[in-house]
């Protein structure tokens, strides 16, 4: 979908809240909305520069990046104001680029693995592997079609369950935009997944 | 010892007694005296293997959903231990784990802990509690909860320094420089940040972590201690060609099958 982005500016910086008095333990992904199935609207702000005595209040420049097409499909679904650290509006439209996302997404997530029930090298495999790996995730399903489905996936969060006589693993992968190598004579062209070194 | 669970691995969990008895301590008449060998900075590590004392271990590390959770969270860790001969109690002076010169149990707070299996680490941090529960006439539960690195940046504030134009990753390797942590060879990953970042005042009222946490805001990226205790940094993935670390699949050969899995519908 199209992308949009244009320069804004707010009133006097103290309106706008701090994100150093958000305690760490509850401190959210400050891009989330309230509904984060879809984002198609974000401000990303620059920081303010420092009141001097001629401009006690300063404002607030942010890119505000737009998808109208989701605007229009599923109602403006906004981020707040953050105020980054980044050092231009140009920088800030890049992220609002990132974060937007204009249609609900699905992925396989909660993957539950029983170290007792693989093989050696599996179990050594699944022991190495850490946030930021790349996983491949497979599932086939009856009465569906494509009867089986692949999803690229980047790991977020891994969690054990360890008794005298299992292991249990959690791994918690979650969308990432990865492409992996084109393998010539096995993968397909025009797959948006895959990419040339 | 270390125990093995069948067809898992070898598994060893093991906590620190040596630290805390000989850790340099300033400003203590007896600990912070300079130009002696018995107090050391950090203390020296005397790792005691406690395996076998333990019934179960959860660990929990990053987050289950980036579009809802925030990332660099503190990884827990949580050990319930059997403790039959209450070597593990609070109150046993007798324990092999009792501290004498301090008059108090070796484990507790900031205690080292690790947990392994066949070498590889799933885990490494610190004692945030240690709870003792005895049920009548004489059962005694020990509840280890851990933390790892991150959480003792929490407990430190930000250096002040002036900001100067510059990546995400290196703005936080001067946070980490300044704070004096991670300093250990191997123990910052930091991938080159795609956030220039201004020059913007750093607040000193805000904990290391937390302005670590500012500057991934600006990155969107990943804050991270792995199982062996190293701090990670990852940017944010715009189009990134990488290689894929392991395949799950349902259909058999030589993927790594699973039991259950959610399609998450965030």
């Amino acid at each position: 979908m199209p992308f949009a982005v244009s320069n804004q500016t707010i009133g006097a910086a103290g309106t706008l809240e701090d994100s150093f008095v958000i305690p760490t333990t509850s401190r959210p992904n400050q891009f989330t909305p309230l509904n984060p199935s879809v984002v198609n609207v974000v401000n990303v702000a620059i920081a303010p520069p420092a009141p001097t005595a001629g401009t006690l209040a300063t404002t607030i420049e942010y890119a505000q990046g737009i998808v109208s097409e989701s605007v229009a499909e599923y109602g403006v679904q906004e981020t707040p104001v953050v105020i980054t650290l980044l050092a231009t509006l140009e920088d800030a439209a890049l992220l609002a680029e990132y974060l937007v996302r204009p249609v609900p997404a699905f992925w396989f997530g909660n993957i539950q693995i029983i170290m007792n029930g693989l093989t050696d090298a599996q179990r050594t495999l699944v022991s190495s592997l850490d946030i930021g790996s790349q996983l491949s995730v497979t599932k086939s399903f009856p009465n569906s079609t494509p009867s089986t489905v692949t999803q690229i996936m980047a790991l977020e969060g891994i969690s054990h369950d360890i008794t005298p006589d299992r292991h249990i693993i959690t791994l918690y992968p979650n969308p990432a935009t990865i492409y992996t190598y084109f393998i010539l004579d096995t993968d397909e062209l025009d797959d948006v997944t895959k990419a040339l070194a | 010892m270390a125990v093995s669970i069948p067809n898992c691995g070898t598994y060893t969990v093991e906590m620190d007694y040596g630290a805390s008895t000989n850790a340099f301590r300033l400003d203590d008449a007896v600990a912070g005296v300079l130009d002696q060998s018995v107090y050391v900075l950090e203390g020296t590590t005397d790792w005691q293997d406690v395996t076998a004392y333990v019934k179960q271990v959860s660990i929990n590390r990053g987050r289950q959903n980036r579009f809802r959770d925030p990332t660099g969270q503190p990884s827990t860790a949580t050990l319930q231990i059997e403790d039959s001969d209450y070597r593990f109690s609070l109150v046993n002076e007798g324990s092999p784990y009792w501290n004498t010169a301090k008059g108090r149990l070796g484990f507790e707070l900031n205690s080292g802990v690790r947990i392994s299996r066949n070498g590889t680490y799933l885990f490494t941090g610190i004692i945030t509690q240690y709870d003792q529960r005895i049920e009548n006439p004489s059962r005694s539960l020990v509840t280890v909860n851990c933390s790892d690195a991150l959480f003792s940046l929490n407990n430190a504030k930000t250096t002040y320094f002036t900001a100067t134009p510059e990546r995400s990753d290196t703005r936080i390797n001067t946070v980490l420089s300044n704070a004096g942590v991670f300093s250990k060879p191997g123990q910052r990953v930091l991938a080159t940040g795609l956030a220039n970042l201004g020059n913007a005042p750093v607040d000193e009222t805000a904990s290391v972590l937390e302005y670590i946490l500012r500057i991934n805001n600006s990155e969107q990226g990943r804050v991270w201690v792995d199982g062996s205790g190293n701090f990670h940094f990852d940017r944010r993935l715009v189009g990134e060609l990488q290689s894929v670390d392991a395949s799950l699949s349902d259909t058999g050969g030589t993927a790594i099958p699973y039991t259950t899995f959610d399609i998450v519908s965030n």
